[in-house]
């Protein structure tokens, strides 16, 4: 064990036993996993993603490269966890990744012998012929190599959430800027939204001992978090990241409600997925160490000096028995020396400069700390066994070199401040020199930046910075603010000399370990021309892992502008992108998952047709009836044909309630309809209906329906299930922008009416039955194309309808959509003696096909009202949308494929909607393609399958016989042309 | 199949039934009680173009309500007026009268008037965490500083279309919801209330 006997802000009365690769540990409530394992000398974690080289534990926080682990089993196994993010809990089970038979011993190492081939480029230039390799062999065999951990084949059983929040000021970053930044704007009144990365707000005050006003930095904390808690307009969000920042003020953020938890406590989610709303932001994101890099440095043992301080305060875990520190920095020193007075053994400080501080000079020498001045670390070494961790260290300094005992070596390169969210806007970050950093450029409307995601890194600047930054934030939203008096804290000077790579060094030298990207892999991008950051990036995946490259993208661009001569400024940083950090897609599905996938639609009469055993299909997001299988019956088809041939012969009904239901009022209505239709509807007289189509501006079929004048100045449109949404939006956009000057109003009363269509020879004898006294629907009454109001089963008012879709006399009723279902059972009853069939939307489908009715099939959106054998029915005489657009000379080509009928000339033949028609003895090629079968059914009337198709020239074609090949199912036989009404073509029996 | 009936409040339930009346989610006193209320009467109003102050005076003529062309809800007499769109409102009536006859009475060529009692259902939310638990679908500030009893608002609840509003002299939250979406957004109603407790009633 590794752990210290006191200290940390770990509870030591809550031991949680934990399990890694199977073998039992011990941890403390306040623990991370990474912190778990050290203080247990776990120091060997994981296989790095192309070389399989052994890694251990490299960072305390959301940045680590290496330490990452297949978290949990089962069903809510998760790969690529970080370890340093996991908060310990009891039963925690964790297992190593990316490795085979074992950690210690594995195969696929072997990929590191291979590394001085399988450098940056490797894949590009070698997997490059020949071309069918690609799909069968190489594809196969990088994919099976690629990846780290195993994703979960089973669903996830939790529970996700999507919520929003709305606050004056999100304060991101529960650090020291962040916590006076939230009290500032907290005290001035603002609703305030504290949202912290960590379960423990802090920052790095955590991980360090020092003082604010002349107390422990923690007492401060607990001070401060006591006061934001006591207020109202405070709210603060723990295991929270705001990952993006988006549009008008937009954040977005996780919360990890049960990640700490074995399973999410009952009816609990998982993760929320927050969308915040803030008129300001302040980031208070702090930095993130960046290594040196040098031959040997992922080895486990290698780990960034801040991670290392961090182990050692705040989870009084030592990182290792005899540790060194190699830095350019003063705040490496301040660790270093801090680490040893907690009691860490830290040998020796290897500082590049030739001088430092004499403070701090003074002070390691005072605890007895060796420090080489002036050093570099050359090479690192470990013992021979497979997965053996750091033994040593080779040190050049002052011409020698020398051989060091170490077990850990803590590096510091410097610190670069967390500008990632300010940059979702486009921003670019400014290069400063004096502390070899980049640091926020331009801002999104809206978010400042205070302590050290700014730049500044002494504790002094950051209160007040987070103070000032609070306040101001307040006083933008005209709020009264009054100056926090800023505790008094230690003098700090961060003294910093850039230095990036140690160019003699030994052994193979990591830029980015997660991807296991070197420093020659990066002089291989700039030898090959991949010179510009973001050619580096992709050329050698610098920064393309799930760590985003937060320790190695500064140190592989400073890299490339020592190889170019450019600056750091002038050679800059890759773009920062939404999501700051991995987030789970279930997070932003949330409760739209499986069933509830999108919201579902009922029709009226669901029920009773679920209880006549339906079998429903999504049409949109309704539900509905496809057909009614009775007992018997084998294939839906013969169920179809049963409902079909009732039709024809007696009677069926069906719900199309599902239609867009439009009313329209106003003097302007008549008017309005003849501008939007093709044909005219304003001298359409009170009480009778018509068919209508209209065209989208740019003169293609926009949607068809049936529109009825049921007064004056009020008429009801229906419009198609698919299409009425967007009917709807379309005729509002007319009304508002187009005409205003015509007084309509359009209200959808889709959801009012239930409405059910009653077709077949004996469909009057059944409505006539339900109908009330002085509701006339003979012939007289309620004439073809009728459309009148009346009552149905005892005062229930109704809208009846003579409309048909079938091709039989058939009627629409319309009802109070809570009479729908009573509708229905009416109907059915008054039909018993008939044999009264309901049918769904195939048996609609087949009488539609059969009538030469288009429908969804039809309206593709590419094709014109002339294509669709509608065109006769444009007026002349008036203007409508589309008119124009419609007679261009492509459009109006009369050779473009038009509506026509298809039969098998073998009757035999099953068509197939999708074949395409070639001029027969024509070869199957794109050129010779003649247009293609939109609809298909199979006509128990004619007994044989019958098509709609679209064919170049197609009434013109008549009588002859075309080839219709369909490779996808392998067809290819000859159909005959016909017109597109295969049943009563003069309109008789929806007249009768 | 993974377990998850001890979290799932909607196990067992088919997205094609409506949620019974009872208890769902953790078994505490509930954070959200909902209550199905058969609105008596429901009728769309649209002011004719350019007819909306003769509107005004007419409402307030007719029913003693001073009609609000925003998104707030007034009512007088047992009739609730919503602002639902720029010259429009829901008209909800406590009475089962002639409601779409009334207002005809009232404001004959004023307005378009239409009958909508049967398209949607009405619900009164109320609770401890009705706030939280809206939030979760609903990307709208509902903090009593910005929405305040009379506050409406037409917009979407889980991508469901509803029209929501707090009544001036109650401190629950009334919502309509179009009749064919009611499961669906039971549905989603039951999910985000069940970590802190839900009770639905009236369904009767």
């Amino acid at each position: 064990m590794s752990r210290l006997s006191s200290g940390g802000l770990i509870d030591r009365a809550r031991p949680l036993s934990f399990r890694f690769d199977g073998k039992g540990y011990q941890g403390y409530e306040g623990d991370t996993l990474a912190s778990a394992l050290l203080a247990n000398d776990v120091r060997l974690v994981g296989r790095s993603f192309k070389y399989h080289r052994p890694r251990g534990i490299f960072s305390a926080g959301p940045e680590e490269p290496n330490a990452l682990v297949e978290l949990r089993e089962g069903a809510r196994r998760e790969p690529n966890t970080r370890a340093t993010l996991v908060e310990l809990f009891d039963g925690l089970a964790a297992s190593s990744q990316n490795r085979w038979p074992s950690l210690a011993l594995d195969a696929l190492s072997v990929n590191g012998l291979l590394s001085p081939f399988l450098g940056a480029g490797f894949y590009y230039k070698t997997f490059m012929w020949p071309a069918h390799f690609w799909e069968k062999l190489y594809e196969p065999v990088i994919r099976r190599a690629a990846g780290l951990g195993r994703a979960a084949p089973e669903e996830d059983p939790d529970h996700y959430e999507k919520a929003n929040a709305f606050c004056d000021v999100l304060v991101i970053g529960a650090g020291p800027a962040g916590l006076m930044a939230a009290l500032a704007a907290g005290r001035a009144g603002a609703r305030v939204i504290l949202a912290e990365e960590d379960f423990r707000v802090g920052g790095r005050l955590n991980a360090e001992p020092g003082e604010i006003d002349g107390a422990p930095a923690g007492e401060f904390v607990a001070a401060t978090l006591a006061e934001l808690c006591s207020l109202d307009n405070v709210r603060i969000m723990t295991r929270t990241t705001v990952f993006g920042v988006y549009d008008g003020g937009a954040y977005g953020a996780v919360e990890r409600v049960s990640d700490h938890l074995a399973t999410p406590a009952p009816f609990q989610p998982r993760q929320v997925l927050w969308r915040i709303q803030a008129t300001r932001a302040v980031l208070c994101a702090g930095a993130t160490e960046r290594p040196i890099v040098f031959g040997g440095n992922d080895r486990p043992g290698v780990m960034l000096a801040g991670a290392a301080a961090t182990y050692v305060h705040r989870y009084a875990a030592l990182p290792g028995k005899r540790l060194a520190v190699f830095a350019n920095n003063d705040a490496a020193w301040r660790d270093a020396l801090a680490m040893k007075a907690a009691g860490a053994n830290v040998e020796a400080i290897i500082d590049i400069r030739p001088d430092i501080a004499a403070p701090l000079a003074r002070e390691a020498e005072r605890q007895g700390v060796r420090t080489i001045l002036g050093g570099q670390v050359v090479a690192t070494h470990s013992g021979l066994l497979p997965g053996a961790t750091l033994s040593g260290l080779t040190v050049a300094a002052n011409g020698r070199t020398e051989r060091l005992a170490a077990d850990t070596l803590a590096v510091s390169g410097g610190w670069s401040p967390n500008v990632h969210l300010t940059c979702h806007h486009g921003g670019k970050p400014t290069w400063r020199a004096d502390i070899a950093a980049f640091v926020p450029g331009s801002t999104p409307p809206g978010l400042t930046v205070a302590g050290a995601a700014k730049g500044s890194f002494a504790l002094a600047d950051i209160l007040r910075e987070g103070a000032e930054e609070g306040a101001t934030a307040a006083a933008d939203l005209g709020l009264a603010t009054t100056i926090l008096a800023l505790p008094p804290v230690a003098d700090e000077r961060y003294a910093i000399t850039p230095f990036w790579h140690v160019a003699g060094s030994k052994g193979p030298a990591f830029v980015d370990q997660q991807n296991d990207v070197t420093a020659k892999d990066i002089g291989i991008a700039h030898k090959e021309g991949f010179r510009s950051v973001e050619h580096l990036k992709r050329y050698t995946t610098l920064g393309m892992a799930t760590d985003q490259g937060r320790t190695s993208n500064v140190t592989g661009l400073a890299i490339m502008a020592e190889l170019t001569g450019a600056g750091i400024g002038e050679t800059g940083t890759t773009i920062f992108r939404p999501p700051y950090t991995p987030v789970a897609l279930g997070a932003f599905a949330g409760h739209h998952r499986g069933q509830d996938f999108r919201p579902t639609r009922l029709t009226p009469t669901h029920d009773w047709a679920a209880s006549l055993g339906a079998v429903f299909i999504e049409t949109g997001p309704w539900l509905r009836a496809q057909y009614f299988p009775r007992d018997g019956e084998t294939d839906w088809l013969e169920t179809v044909n049963r409902e079909v041939k009732a039709v024809r012969a007696s009677v069926g009904l069906i719900d199309v309630s599902t239609f867009g239901k439009i009313d329209l009022q106003g003097p302007d209505a008549g008017a309005f309809l003849d501008r939007v239709y093709i044909n005219t509807f304003s001298t359409l007289a009170i009480g009778k209906a018509r068919y209508g189509v209209m065209l989208r501006e740019d003169g293609m079929v926009m949607d068809d329906g049936t529109t009825a004048r049921l007064g004056e100045s009020h008429y009801v449109m229906t419009t198609t299930t698919a299409n009425a949404g967007k009917v709807f939006q379309h005729l509002e956009f007319c009304l508002q922008v187009l005409w205003p000057e015509l007084d309509v109003t359009l209200t959808s009363v889709s959801e009012q009416w239930a409405q059910i269509a009653l077709a077949g020879p004996r469909s009057r004898e059944v409505l006539a039955r339900i109908v009330d006294a002085g509701t006339d629907v003979s012939n007289d009454g309620l004439p073809f194309m009728g459309a009148i109001a009346g009552a149905v089963m005892g005062g229930v008012p109704a809208r009846l309808f003579r409309l048909s879709f079938s091709g039989e006399l058939g009627f629409e009723i319309a009802v109070p959509a809570r009479h729908g279902e009573a509708l229905a059972k009416a109907l059915m009853a008054a039909g018993e003696t008939f044999g009264i069939t309901p049918y769904g939307i195939e048996a609609l489908g087949v009488l539609r096909i059969e009538k030469g009715h288009v429908s969804g099939n039809e309206l593709t959106g590419q094709t014109t009202a002339a294509d669709l054998g509608l065109g006769r029915m444009a007026s002349t005489k008036k203007d409508h949308i589309g008119r124009v657009m419609a007679a261009r000379p492509g459009i109006a080509d009369p050779e473009r494929p038009s509506l026509v009928g298809f039969r098998p000339v073998d009757r035999t033949q099953r068509l197939r909607a999708g074949a395409h028609f070639l001029t027969p003895g024509k070869a199957a090629e794109v050129g010779n393609d003649e247009g293609y079968m939109t609809s298909v059914a199979y006509s128990p009337h004619l007994g044989h399958w019958i098509g709609l198709g679209l064919l170049k020239d197609g009434p013109e074609r008549i009588g002859y016989r075309v080839r219709a090949y369909d490779p996808v199912r392998g067809n290819d036989f000859e159909v005959e042309v016909c017109a597109p009404g295969f049943i009563d073509p003069k309109g008789e029996r929806l007249r009768g | 199949m993974a377990d998850h009936s001890h979290h799932d409040p909607l196990a067992g339930i088919p997205v094609t039934l409506l949620p019974p009346d009872g208890h769902y989610g953790a078994q505490v006193e509930p954070g959200l009680r909902a209550t199905r209320l058969v609105p008596a009467a429901l009728a769309s109003l649209a002011a004719r173009r350019g007819r909306e102050v003769e509107l005004a005076e007419a409402a307030e003529r007719a029913f003693g309500v001073r009609l609000i062309d925003a998104p707030r809800v007034s009512s007088a007499g047992g009739l609730s007026f919503i602002g639902t769109a720029p010259g429009r409102w829901m008209v909800l009536s406590d009475a089962a009268s002639d409601l779409v006859i009334r207002l005809d009475a009232a404001f004959g060529r004023l307005a378009a008037i239409t009958e909508q009692t049967d398209s949607a259902l009405l619900y009164a939310l109320s609770g401890p965490e009705v706030r939280e638990v809206l939030a979760k679908g609903l990307a709208l500030d509902l903090h009593p500083s910005v929405f305040a009893a009379g506050s409406a608002a037409t917009t979407v609840f889980a991508h469901i279309g509803v029209t929501l509003w707090q009544a001036p002299e109650a401190s629950d939250y009334r919502l309509l919801v179009a009749r064919s979406y009611e499961a669906a957004f039971l549905r989603a109603l039951i999910a985000a209330a069940a970590p802190c407790g839900f009770h639905l009633d009236g369904r009767g």
